[in-house]
């Protein structure tokens, strides 16, 4: 009699354990802890304060652009102009600032310009629906970077970059400028794309776009609306990378995109749409930079580094995947026994 | 009366099936005879001629291995990688045993190229991941994997034999090597996607994933295989580049798959898979190659080249999708026709 039920609960506890650990985050928590432990295994300056919190200007910046990646894929899209919109309004506010624009105003311009770009990459997308993102904003990317190189040609402009560099130096309660922002970005990004309308109707048009058109979700307005923010966050970060390198290019910020997908796809966004959280989103972000941070103490070359996230990007995307393409193949071999093959 | 008629709609539909080809010749027909007055018959002279097929067969060449994948709906974004890891590695082997024959090292070049495509198609194909995505984290590993093998150094001239500089300022027929290297790969791809069953299942794959399966074409396996013909075509591109600029370095080649990209787009290549022919890339390539090489010749500044890159290709996009919905609101309009009489 008690068998049966006892099979019942053993299984009941199995299927609950099979959902946390089928969870992304669960897998997530793991990965970032163990390079946690490597890290401190490999150098002993690792845990230190001080040390930690000065390594944030280093990673922080790509941090600050990851929720705007992060909704655009949401949405299903992807855009890999956020670098050279980096670029770009950093140059033209530096630019500005080299003709005597105010300093508040070079900081607004730097906004606008990025706020703008991201609505140049909406708007071609929204008026053209059967465009694909990745080219329209590859063409952006040239394009954006193309005209900041038309604005400075090879000069490197320094007074505008210096005015920011209390961003990257100075502390607000004891934190690091960059850090402070990026849990306020944050608390209002997890309110926005959790609690609100807009963000849930943001994951439902990511889900199934025409389902949500006849639902009544304004659609386009939502993708323009992302493209956008993503704009803007991408021109508030460079703020940030001015400051840290002190000065403004039109070189900087190469293959960041790269990086800010990777962090958002390691934070659980899929390119396919409809997935992404902002706690993953801090996960992501925090353990691609504390790997960079770690490999720094023990002196790993940057060409090495390289290696190590491509080849945790694609790990971590296959794990997802690893389930359905065993249990295929298992498929395919019973069917082959089937047929006496 | 009717013969004529006929001719006319064969015409049409030519026009319209064709609209990209047509429109390309017509630019570069266009654009040559611009710069040619322009420059006062320096740009259609015989040694230009002969530098901007050198300049552009690479770009061709690479064009069209990514050609096939695309056409199979992914996207190499490792191939700028797959072609400085080849160059490089060759040249090492050349530089330890210059008594090798240049054939060989061609192999060798191509030899990397084909496991890089392995790995990449593996990544995609078996894995599952999303291309964008897979192919990011395979560019960074085989970049990373460029300095493991020169551990930081350079390969200059003088490491490399006569034999194997002669390849890309040697002639046959009146005819560059390289050039004629690029006209090779070229009917190669001419044929194999238009007249294999292996090129037409390629398009099926591209365009319905899903029937395609069902239709017996094993879905898996011909992405990998797409993902290696494009490796190994990389690769061949690479030991080129390397012999063209005498020189490897470990950023060889870096951001070349963001101009192959944008050239096979030019072409008319549907970026999600499925729709777009050789000719068109071959076009679409040339049409790149002689941007590149005009704007010196018409003395724009070399700032400007890369603003005007950008706009070039989202201007072409734009106007690609503009003809398409011309072409399907007409031929909408004509099966209305059709049906009321």
């Amino acid at each position: 009699m008690k068998k049966p039920e006892t099979a019942l609960g053993s299984r009941d506890a199995r299927a609950i354990a099979g959902k946390i650990f089928s969870r992304w985050e669960t897998f997530l928590i793991l990965i970032f802890l163990v390079v946690n432990i490597i890290n401190i295994n490999l150098s002993p300056y690792y845990l230190n304060y001080n040390n930690l919190m000065d390594s944030m200007i280093n990673f922080m910046d790509k941090g600050l652009m990851v929720y705007g990646i992060m909704m655009v894929l949401v949405l299903g899209e992807i855009d890999i102009s956020i670098a050279s919109i980096i670029t770009l309004s950093a140059c033209v506010a530096g630019w500005s600032c080299e003709k005597g624009v105010p300093f508040a105003a070079c900081v607004c311009i730097a906004l606008l310009v990025g706020a703008l770009c991201g609505a140049f990459n909406g708007m071609l997308l929204v008026k053209f629906p059967e465009l694909n993102s990745t080219i329209v904003t590859l063409g952006t990317q040239i394009l954006f970077r193309g005209i900041a190189y038309m604005l400075l040609e090879d000069q490197s402009l320094k007074t505008y970059a210096k005015q920011l560099s209390k961003l990257a130096w100075g502390k607000i309660l004891g934190l690091p400028v960059i850090l402070f922002t990026f849990i306020v970005m944050t608390v209002i990004f997890g309110f926005i794309i959790h609690r609100t309308v807009s963000g849930r109707q943001l994951c439902a048009s990511g889900t199934n776009r025409t389902a949500s058109h006849f639902s009544g979700i304004h659609c386009d307005r939502i993708k323009m609306i992302v493209f956008t923010v993503n704009g803007l966050c991408a021109a508030f970060a460079g703020l940030f990378l001015a400051a840290k390198l002190a000065s403004v290019r039109a070189s900087i910020a190469q293959g960041y995109e790269m990086e800010v997908i990777a962090m958002a796809i390691l934070g659980g966004a899929a390119t396919t749409g409809g997935r992404g959280n902002v706690g993953g989103m801090i996960l992501g972000v925090f353990t691609i930079g504390l790997i960079r941070y770690g490999a720094g103490l023990v002196n790993v070359a940057s060409d090495t580094l390289k290696i190590i996230i491509g080849l945790l990007l694609i790990i971590v995307c296959a794990v997802p995947n690893l389930k359905q393409v065993i249990s295929e193949a298992k498929e395919q071999f019973r069917g082959g026994r089937k047929l006496g093959i | 009366m009717k013969p004529n008629n006929a001719r006319l709609s064969h015409l049409r539909s030519l026009f319209s099936n064709h609209s990209q080809e047509i429109v390309l010749i017509f630019l570069i027909v266009v654009v040559s005879m611009l710069v040619q007055m322009r420059t006062g018959g320096s740009f259609l002279s015989a040694s230009n001629l002969n530098e901007l097929m050198r300049e552009a067969s690479m770009l061709i060449i690479v064009s069209i291995g990514m050609t096939i994948v695309i056409i199979s709906g992914g996207i190499d974004l490792s191939v700028g990688s797959v072609m400085g890891l080849a160059g490089m590695i060759s040249v090492l082997v050349l530089r330890d045993h210059p008594e090798i024959p240049v054939v060989l090292i061609f192999a060798i070049g191509i030899g990397v190229g084909m496991i890089c495509g392995v790995i990449s198609g593996f990544v995609v194909a078996k894995l599952r991941i999303a291309p964008l995505i897979g192919t990011l984290g395979t560019c960074d590993i085989f970049r990373g994997v460029i300095y493991i093998f020169s551990k930081g150094e350079w390969v200059s001239q003088t490491d490399m034999t006569d034999q194997f500089l002669a390849i890309s300022t040697g002639k046959f027929l009146g005819i560059n090597y390289m050039v004629l290297f690029a006209i090779a790969v070229a009917i190669f791809g001419v044929i194999f996607m238009g007249h294999t069953r292996f090129g037409r299942q390629l398009y099926a794959i591209g365009s319905n994933a899903e029937s395609a399966r069902i239709s017996g074409i094993k879905v898996e396996t011909d992405k990998w295989i797409a993902y290696i013909i494009s490796g190994m075509i990389a690769g061949l591109a690479g030991v080129l580049w390397v012999c063209k600029y005498a020189c490897a370095q470990g950023t060889t080649a870096t951001g070349f798959e963001l101009n192959v990209i944008a050239s096979v787009v030019l072409g008319g290549v549907s970026i999600t898979g499925g729709a777009g022919s050789m000719y068109g890339v071959l076009l679409g390539s040339l049409l790149f190659g002689i941007l590149n090489n005009i704007l010196p010749l018409i003395q724009v500044s070399s700032f400007w080249q890369r603003a005007i890159r950008g706009a070039v290709i989202l201007i072409s996009v734009v106007i690609n999708s503009l003809v398409l919905r011309r072409a399907s609101r007409k031929a909408l309009m004509r099966r209305e026709e059709h049906e009321k009489a």
